[in-house]
């Protein structure tokens, strides 16, 4: 829900229980006030019966009084129940038209030397129908009221959160590798002020850690790569030594190994910065035939020592035309598909069938096994292993490589082709319990 | 054989220095673009290890003023792995080869043999070992005159290990040799000695000469 439309409803919704509530205790207020005022004029006239009374002197007089005043009503006292105080009573109209209510005050009185109970009356009928009336007006006046409260704080609100909306635009588009674009200057009011000033420096704080350690990631690797290879020559040349025990000789070996991994680790780190920094330029057709041919030759023997096939489903229509992808960089492309399929080896078990499939707009890579186990979001990014590598328990292992960066390179090459509308996804086949990475590219018409 | 090494790194430079000098090869070292330049004019190499990035800039402005030069000095272009695009431009630009580093010595002394092979023995394809032939324009390997059909894999080892001979080469070498980074991926060198034992068993008699170094790799000799 929109912050305006929540802030709109609960106005709403307050202000109509307000005019739910108010309409009953103005009715009861209103009534109250009526009935009071014609209590006082009852009492009024009731304040003039004893001179009336001392009138009458004879039956005769007192049947004309009776007669003369229709909302009077003298009976002895012993045949009525008297009331102190003025009450509403329902009472037949004259032209026998229904009950009306009226407000009845009683009075006791000597007339001719015996009690009576005199009662006057008065008419509650036009006080229904003002009050009717009034209350009409009164929630005309309400509604307008709540319309128009809730229509300006509709508006006021629109233009007081445009600033917090333009804030969050502002963030929403944020690129960490990017120039930041300026922050829009908010109204006068000083909480988005405060907020646009706490977000710039926020962004420039962040992109400075972040170019700090892109730098640093960079620089160490690079300094790293001659001490390696200086490391692992200086080993290779100790092997050649003569007298070398195979004791000896199988350390070395392992040291030697172990140094590769930590090359192989830096050149992905330095590669990865690489792309990310935009180095490389995207100016040559990929050959997407070609280039998978080249890497199945490569890496052929690594699954064939797990006695694994590679299987090559090339397009069906077009065969004799060769697929090529326009302006990309055949390299990285061919890192990306050889880093897959290193993957698929290794996260498969001996003797599987590795497929690759190739259409006019789209590469699977296609291995049989497990579902990986961390979550989509997370696959592509840093150091994070896909899943566990099956190797041949029978056999003896070495330090099988593996750096977590394999993946998050792959992504990274997807993305620098954004200009092919290249992207790189990963799917799970429950029925046929595959795992594929799919490599998608606009197809040129 | 005389070979210049143009490395800013002294001390990479002096580890290939001492690895290829076991061979007859006479290494000297040139650590920038200006005494490089000196030194090519001078004397003539047989082949050029020449490194991309030196402190004076691109190394390829040497390369381009050798076959401006019409210079016939065999030359192998190293450069860092992730600079591939440095590989079509070298090529393109008459370097005979290209090594990406990290690489392995053996690889190394491998790559400078073929390009040697290639220059100064015009029509000599072949290279031997006693009674094993390899003949490297027909692919093809003969002990005592009697072919050996080999794979594709065999035919890579047997060579790598005939140019290296003399030397250790570890299974690493040999595993990325054939895998290329690949290698890197393996669980086992299982793979590695299988086709070493496939190799040795074709070639009868001279199966010999491919000796075992345990722990570490292989050693024609």
């Amino acid at each position: 829900m929109k912050l305006l439309h929540y802030t709109s409803l609960r106005h709403l919704l307050f202000a109509s229980l307000l005019t739910l509530i108010s309409i009953p205790v103005f009715y009861v207020l209103l009534n109250d006030i009526f009935v009071r005022s014609i209590d006082r004029d009852l009492k009024m006239q009731a304040a003039q019966i004893p001179t009336m009374v001392s009138i009458i002197q004879t039956p005769q007089d007192l049947s004309l009084w009776k007669e003369l005043d229709n909302d009077l009503e003298v009976l002895p006292l012993d045949s009525v129940q008297f009331h102190e105080q003025p009450f509403t009573r329902q009472e037949p109209l004259p032209n026998h038209k229904g009950m009306e209510d009226f407000r009845i005050l009683q009075k006791k009185l000597q007339i001719m030397g015996r009690p009576y109970v005199v009662s006057i009356r008065a008419s509650l009928f036009e006080k229904e129908d003002l009050i009717r009336t009034i209350l009409t007006i009164q929630l005309g006046i309400l509604i307008l009221l709540l319309i128009g409260t809730v229509g300006i704080n509709y508006f006021v609100h629109k233009r007081v959160w445009k600033p917090f909306y333009e804030s969050l635009d502002y963030l929403r588009q944020f690129n960490i590798e990017s120039d930041p674009s300026p922050l829009p200057t908010p109204l006068k009011i000083q909480e988005f002020t405060q907020l646009n000033h706490s977000i710039e420096q926020l962004s420039v704080r962040v992109r400075q850690t972040y170019f700090s350690q892109k730098e640093f990631i960079e620089n160490a690797s690079h300094e790293l790569q001659t001490p390696l290879t200086v490391l692992k020559f200086k080993l290779e040349l100790l092997l050649q030594t003569q007298d070398l025990t195979s004791e000896q000789g199988e350390l070395i070996g392992d040291m030697y190994r172990e140094i590769e991994q930590m090359q192989e680790l830096n050149s992905n780190l330095l590669l990865l910065s690489k792309i990310e920094n935009g180095q490389f330029i995207s100016e040559e057709d990929i050959d997407v035939q070609g280039a998978i041919m080249e890497l199945i030759d490569t890496l052929s023997l690594l699954a064939e020592a797990k006695d694994q096939q590679l299987e090559f489903k090339e397009r069906t229509a077009s065969r004799n035309k060769p697929l090529l992808l326009k302006k990309g960089n055949p390299m990285l492309f061919k890192i990306m598909v050889a880093n897959l399929l290193t993957n698929a080896i290794q996260y498969s078990a001996s003797g599987a069938t590795i497929r690759l499939d190739l259409t006019d707009d789209s590469l699977s890579i296609i291995n049989p096994g497990a579902p990986l186990t961390i979550p989509k979001a997370k696959l592509f990014t840093r150091f994070v292993q896909p899943g566990k590598k099956i190797k041949d328990k029978t056999k003896s292992s070495i330090h099988g490589g593996g750096n977590g960066l394999g993946l998050s390179i792959a992504g990274r090459i997807a993305n620098y082709h954004k200009n092919l509308g290249m992207t790189l996804d990963y799917y799970y086949d429950q029925v046929k319990e595959e795992n594929a990475f799919i490599i998608r590219w606009h197809k040129e018409n | 054989m005389k070979i210049l090494i143009i490395e800013d790194e002294q001390s990479l430079a002096g580890s290939i220095q001492q690895y290829l000098q076991r061979e007859n090869y006479l290494c000297e070292i040139a650590t920038d673009i200006t005494p490089a330049r000196q030194m090519i004019e001078d004397f003539t190499y047989d082949c050029i290890l020449l490194d991309i990035n030196l402190p004076e800039g691109n190394g390829l402005t040497l390369l381009k003023e050798l076959k401006q030069d019409k210079k016939t000095d065999g030359v192998i272009i190293i450069s860092a792995r992730d600079g591939l695009e440095d590989k079509v431009l070298s090529l393109k630009l008459g370097a005979d080869d290209y090594l990406a580093k990290p690489f392995h010595l053996a690889e190394l002394s491998a790559r400078i043999e073929a390009v040697i092979r290639r220059r100064y023995m015009q029509g000599e394809s072949k290279l031997s070992y006693e009674d094993i032939v390899i003949d490297t324009l027909a692919r093809s390997v003969s002990v005592q005159d009697q072919p050996i059909p080999l794979t594709k894999t065999e035919y890579e080892l047997l060579l790598f290990l005939m140019i290296n001979k003399g030397r250790v080469v570890t299974k690493n070498a040999i595993a990325e040799h054939l895998l290329g980074r690949s290698a890197l991926y393996l669980d086992n060198f299982d793979i590695i000695y299988a086709h070493v034992k496939n190799l040795k068993k074709k070639l009868n008699s001279m199966g010999g000469v491919i000796k075992t170094i345990y722990g570490t790799g292989y050693k024609f000799s």
